[in-house]
């Protein structure tokens, strides 16, 4: 149907089907890609434009009904090259993040000032309804908004603390944010290759089955169709994904890979027997995506259901359906951490015991961006191109040249485009990223795939999931003597490349959290079942660690009758006892505990919370105050601490700095940011160290055709830690050849020469005997006149490997009330008290704080996902059923830091990405317990819904759905 | 991406409309966003969608001294910020329980009766509860249809294939108190179940012809009758056939009996 519509002002004209999309209209034919395909089906609110002035998700109205509308995008909000009120807002409250759901929210808060010229705090959030953000935590966006407001009406905003340059501790405005802003940044989705075809891939819709046919006849006639795949085209060429985490001296079950040289998992596609539902069994590739995936509902595949276990439990017991043939009874591996018999015996001798089975749910990453490829092969050079939104670009370069294609190394490069939060899971890879790439080759055109919502909720990997029985025992006075956890940690169906680090070290070494216990022991068995595979999610491990310690501690407490914010303090690891062995594994760096458990405590007001809960009780509410006091493992390595836990890899920081003959300096960094900001921050530390502006400086990153030996990227809160001190090291180094060039030039010993303000001095003579960086790096770069044995330029390589890892620490307090009635739980307050050690951009680390709580609170309340126990497909496959938390959700989040410097890096700072994640459950769970003690309940099992809490308090009434 | 091909049509009248209505496999859309996700999941599959958005008239809303007319194509937008809402507050509580902007933007009073589901049900449970009318546009001519009575339809949808919805009229009774009592929940995407209660005050001060309509539990909304202080386990299980799976049917009738409770209290029956 012929169309015309105004868009940003322009006439667009197009011939559509009457089952366009409006969004696919904007980005296919109006080129306008700022509006971001996210859920799909009108949750999330990425995709949101104004059409004749209203907000509009354009994923859930039809083209043709915006038949003569005027329609405006992000690409048409600022005017004139000059940003919109919000834009500029969003920029200067932090407000942007990754900056995949900025512009759908700017553009629904765009509706809302027009509407709403001075909205309040309760306006924002209610409008920002429809609008999901999975790593802000809103609050910032509030802020944002507000400010916006108030400058459209000619008011002053709410004072931003954004600085436009600074070095270490300053809240420096970020950079590589305009382009987010304006809808131009383009992410995996909004690229395309000339001649580029599409692929869509087919999961298999049975937890487990027997393969007995696949018929692709029908598909292959198709309109479109160019070419169909399937595990008889791939099974020569493209080896199984691998595995990278190998735990030494402890039995474990993988699968066979054929390089000998690691284990393996899965292949691109199913052969034989689907093992999950999401299982990979074909792939079409079409001239466009819409053809693509018209073919792939043609192919008709012959199933055999078996069984399904998806009970991790179960899966280990006689009789269970078996997974794969080299791991019997489905484990892959079990092992202890400390000493069980020492465990035991202290368990018997205790005073106090208490047991608890706790389920630490499984969780969905859930990212509002879903996966996608994008390869191409030019077949003249033999070059192989991939482009795809991971957070691990050179160990994709590397895994898949060696131990999936078998390509060379050297012809491959790996460029992550503008990416969307990870939350964990973009950190794996994935058997459809080698296969769009050995596709592309095959077919001699670039192909793109771009995953759906519902695919992305059976193929990319889930997380958390573990059964634990714990045991806490202790003295009645408070002393905690023992603590054992047995776990069982459901993985799934086939081992993800670090399957065994969440549930074995992140997990296991973490478990006593900030308390020294004489007595820790954790025992896990990692089991394989039909469910998703699993990674790591932010907070990872951890999470769980600390979710427990947490639980028990507080179930503890009340068994004694004693205070539970006493009993953390009586068995909190003390100020002098630093560095301190937890007895698992870690060495803590530094900390305050009980400070910050005080200071948690007094902010929240602890002493008066009988009079709250008096008071609430009179508003028919049960009030109640939970704690979650946490230390958490970050800066990943040192490397041959991590090979010691099974990591086939270095995990050191690196980075190239270069500085160019006009001074201008580039610094290519080993990390791999996806939201964390370390455009901004790494320029600080250089900045800082150089002593020269930021804006002379440029940091690359996301290439691996980039000048860097490799890089280890972005993941469990390391980059600040680990690649920032590489940059600093880089500087440094920099400096020191400036110095000795500048002595030899000026002819004084090296001790004489000062590096102050970008320039090397002379210090006998500094008004003669001085040079810019710019000027020692042009004359280098001429090379006339070297000092014996120094190389031309000015460059550096340097790199940092810690000797030990940093533990951030804090404690949060969720005080919550559940309706007598209802049992609705809404948060009151929230306080958080974190120390990330030195902090080099507080409102950046502050961004990270609210995206950790914001999870931390889906975890605990509504976030979950759910098997059909028939057949193992994944229930929760949209953000309908997979509840994410809501801008409403929240009260204005309370945060507090301290800085206590590590000594494991020497630019003091800890981790921040993730860490502030694992207490934030614990806290909510603990308060919800609390409110509820009167009643009779001791713990329930999270997410804590309404429902669960009926069925808890109701526990004789029929609970069947 | 909707995988189900259709043809398109956006007549200009409604003698035009009601000649494609008539056909089979014809679907009208009234803007609402709620059918593009019927279709997308393949739960609506037309052979033509029938768009009624160039029909003059029909996003009109029309307050007169006895009533007020809303058309198939009024959105919730529209309605909360028309005067006309003054006149019937329930009616702005049941719409301020969605906040999302884009749904108030695109969700219809004619997406309420043809399509339903969780956003509706507040709006769809006042119309009810205030006795409104749809009114229906026929060859034959206009035909009025209590809301109640479309209630009794079923899960499927209140109008079935053919008919062509003008508008609804709601019906201004000074004697008349109605209200929406959303339940307590996190906030979320969708519109808050709740409860829409409607009485008219006797001389003697007692409530008389209560109209209790739950919202949120089953596709459309479910009105119970004859409840006098209490709703029986009979009642609450009659109405259980189409109620939603993901929650214990237990836990959704004890919040049912709150609402109830909570109903009958604000009318001064306990």
């Amino acid at each position: 149907m012929d169309l015309n519509l105004t868009v940003n002002g322009s006439s667009l004209r197009a011939d559509v089907e009457p089952r366009t999309l409006l969004i696919d209209l904007l980005r296919e034919q109006g080129g306008l890609t700022g509006t971001k395909w996210g859920c799909g089906s009108g949750s999330c609110g990425t995709c949101t434009v104004l059409v004749d002035g209203k907000a509009t998700k354009s994923c859930q109205v039809l083209a043709v009904e915006a038949e003569g509308a005027q329609v405006t995008t992000i690409e048409g909000l600022a005017t004139d090259g000059q940003l919109h009120p919000l834009q500029e807002a969003f920029w200067e409250h932090f407000a942007v993040q990754n900056g995949f759901s900025t512009p759908g929210t700017i553009m629904a808060m765009a509706e809302l000032l027009e509407n709403n010229p001075s909205p309040t705090e309760a306006d924002i959030k209610a409008w920002m309804q429809g609008n999901l953000s999975r790593e802000t935590g809103y609050q910032q966006i509030i802020d944002a908004v507000k400010t916006a407001a108030r400058h459209m009406v000619g008011l002053n905003g709410q004072e931003s603390a954004a600085v436009n340059n600074g070095g270490i501790g300053d809240s420096v405005k970020t950079r590589k944010t305009r382009d987010l802003l304006t809808g131009d940044a383009k992410f995996i989705a909004d690229m395309s290759l000339p001649g580029m075809l599409h692929a869509a891939i087919l999961q298999s819709p049975h937890g487990h089955a027997i393969i007995k046919g696949i018929d692709t006849s029908e598909a292959a006639k198709m309109p479109g169709v160019v070419r169909i795949f399937t595990a008889q085209d791939t099974m020569q060429h493209i080896m199984p994904m691998p595995v990278i985490w190998v735990p030494p001296n402890i039995e474990s079950h993988f699968l066979p890979h054929p390089s000998g040289i690691v284990p393996g998992s899965h292949s691109v596609f199913a052969s034989d027997r689907v093992r999950f539902a999401g299982d990979q069994l074909a792939a079409v590739v079409a001239e466009t995506r819409e053809q693509a995936y018209d073919a792939l509902a043609k192919i008709k595949v012959d199933y055999e259901p078996l069984p399904v276990v998806l009970d991790p439990e179960e899966a280990l017991s006689e009789g269970a359906p078996q997974l794969h043939e080299t791991a019997p009874n489905n484990l892959m591996i079990h092992t202890v951490f400390g000493d069980k018999t020492a465990v035991e015996q202290a368990i018997s001798d205790a005073e106090v015991v208490v047991e608890q089975r706790i389920y630490n749910q499984r969780m969905m990453h859930n990212t509002l961006e879903v996966r996608g490829v994008l390869a191409n092969h030019d077949a003249v050079t033999d070059q192989y191109t991939l482009w795809t939104n991971t957070q691990i670009p050179f160990p994709h370069r590397l895994l898949i040249s060696l131990y999936v294609l078998g390509i060379p190394y050297n012809k491959m490069r790996v460029i992550v485009p503008a990416i969307g939060e990870s939350n964990g899971c973009k950190g794996n890879l994935y058997p459809d990223t080698p296969l769009v790439l050995w596709m592309a080759k095959v077919l001699g055109r670039p192909v793109k795939w771009v995953d759906t919502r519902e695919g992305f909720s059976r193929n990319t990997a889930q997380s958390r999931d573990q059964v634990q029985y714990g045991t806490i025992a202790g003295t009645k006075d408070g002393k905690i003597t023992a603590l054992y956890c047995r776990a069982f940690s459901n993985v799934g169906a086939y081992p993800v490349i670090n399957a065994p680090g969440q549930p074995l070290a992140l997990i296991g070494r973490s478990i006593t959290g900030a308390y020294a216990i004489p007595n820790p022991c954790y025992e896990v068995n990692v089991v394989y079942t039909n469910k998703v595979p699993t990674a790591p999610m932010r907070g990872s491990g951890r999470a769980e660690a600390i979710f427990f310690m947490e639980r028990m501690i507080d179930l503890f407490a009340r068994k004694i009758g004693k205070d539970p914010a006493e009993v953390r303090r009586i068995n909190m690891v003390k100020p002098d006892q630093f560095p301190y062995e937890n007895g698992l594994g870690w060495t803590y760096d530094s900390g305050r505990y009980e400070e910050l458990l005080d200071m948690a405590l007094e902010k929240a007001g602890y002493a008066d919370l009988p009079a709250m809960k008096q008071e609430a009780e009179a508003r028919g509410k049960w009030l109640g105050l939970g704690i979650g006091s946490y230390v958490a493992v970050a800066g990943v390595g040192n490397s041959g601490k991590m090979a010691g836990e099974g990591l086939m890899s270095g995990t050191w920081g690196s980075s190239y700095i270069h500085v160019a003959p006009s001074g201008e300096v580039a610094i290519t960094t080993g990390a791999q940011p996806h939201g964390q900001s370390q455009d901004t921050t790494f320029l600080q530390i250089a900045a800082q160290e150089l002593q020269i502006p930021m804006d002379y400086i440029t940091l690359k990153h996301s290439d691996t055709s980039n000048p860097i030996y490799y890089g280890q990227a972005s993941y469990g809160s390391r980059s600040l830690s680990v690649e920032g001190p590489a940059v600093q090291k880089a500087c440094q180094k920099i400096i020191q050849k400036a110095r000795e060039y500048a002595a030899y030039l000026f002819k004084m010993p090296i001790d004489l020469i000062e590096y102050k303000d970008g320039k090397v001095i002379g210090t006998p003579a500094p008004d003669q005997a001085v040079m810019s960086l710019q000027q020692v790096a042009l004359m280098l770069w001429f090379a006339w006149d070297l000092p014996e044995g120094m190389d031309p330029g000015l460059e550096a390589t340097a790199y940092f490997d810690p000797k030990n890892f940093n533990f951030p620490f804090g404690t949060h307090i969720a005080v919550v009330e559940v309706d007598q009635q209802t049992y609705a739980v809404s948060l009151k307050r929230y306080i958080a008290v974190n120390d990330f050690g030195v902090v080099v951009n507080p409102q950046v680390v502050d961004g990270q704080s609210y995206g950790n709580i914001a999870l931390g609170i889906g975890q605990a309340l509504s976030e979950e996902a759910r098997y059909d126990p028939e057949t193992g497909l994944v229930i929760t496959k949209d953000f309908d059923s997979y509840q994410i938390p809501r801008a409403g959700w929240l009260p204005k989040i309370e945060l507090l830091r301290t800085e206590t410097p590590s000594a494991s890096n020497p630019l003091g700072a800890k981790g921040a990405g993730d860490v502030s994640n694992p207490p934030v459950a614990p806290a909510i769970v603990n308060a919800i317990c609390n409110a509820l003690a009167e009643q009779g309940v001791e713990h329930i099992d999270m997410p804590i819904t309404p429902e669960k809490i009926w069925q808890v308090l109701h526990a004789s009434e029929p609970v069947t759905a | 991406m909707i995988r189900t091909s259709y043809t398109y049509a956006a007549p200009d009248t409604l003698e035009e409309a009601l000649s494609l209505v008539g056909q089979d496999g014809q679907q009208v859309l009234t803007g609402d966003q709620s059918l593009i996700g019927q279709l997308k999941q393949g739960i609506a599959q037309p052979q033509t969608l029938v768009s009624l958005r160039k029909i003059p008239g029909m996003a009109n809303i029309d307050a007169t001294a006895g009533d007020v007319q809303l058309g198939a194509l009024v959105t919730y937008a529209d309605l909360s910020r028309h005067s006309a809402l003054a006149g019937i507050p329930a009616l702005a509580e049941a719409v301020n329980t969605i906040q999302d902007p884009h749904l108030r933007n695109h969700s219809t009073i004619g997406g309420a009766l043809y399509q339903g589901g969780p956003i509706h049900g507040p709006v769809l449970a006042v119309l009810a509860a205030l006795d409104a009318e749809a009114v229906l546009a026929t060859q034959a001519g206009e035909k009025r249809v209590a809301i109640t009575e479309l209630l009794q339809n079923g899960s499927s949808g209140l109008l079935t294939s053919g008919q062509l919805l003008k508008g609804v009229v709601v019906p201004l009774n000074q004697d008349v108190t109605c209200t929406y009592l959303p339940l307590e929940q996190l906030p979320g995407q969708h519109a808050r179940k709740g409860i829409a209660v409607g009485f008219r005050r006797t001389a003697e001060g007692q409530a008389d012809q209560t109209r209790l309509v739950v919202a949120g539990f089953t596709p459309f909304p479910a009105r119970f009758d004859g409840v006098d202080g209490s709703v029986s386990q009979l009642q609450l299980e009659q109405t259980m056939a189409t109620w939603l799976t993901t929650v214990p049917a237990g836990f959704q009738r004890h919040l049912i009996k709150v609402l109830i409770n909570r109903a009958l209290s604000t009318i001064g029956v306990s």
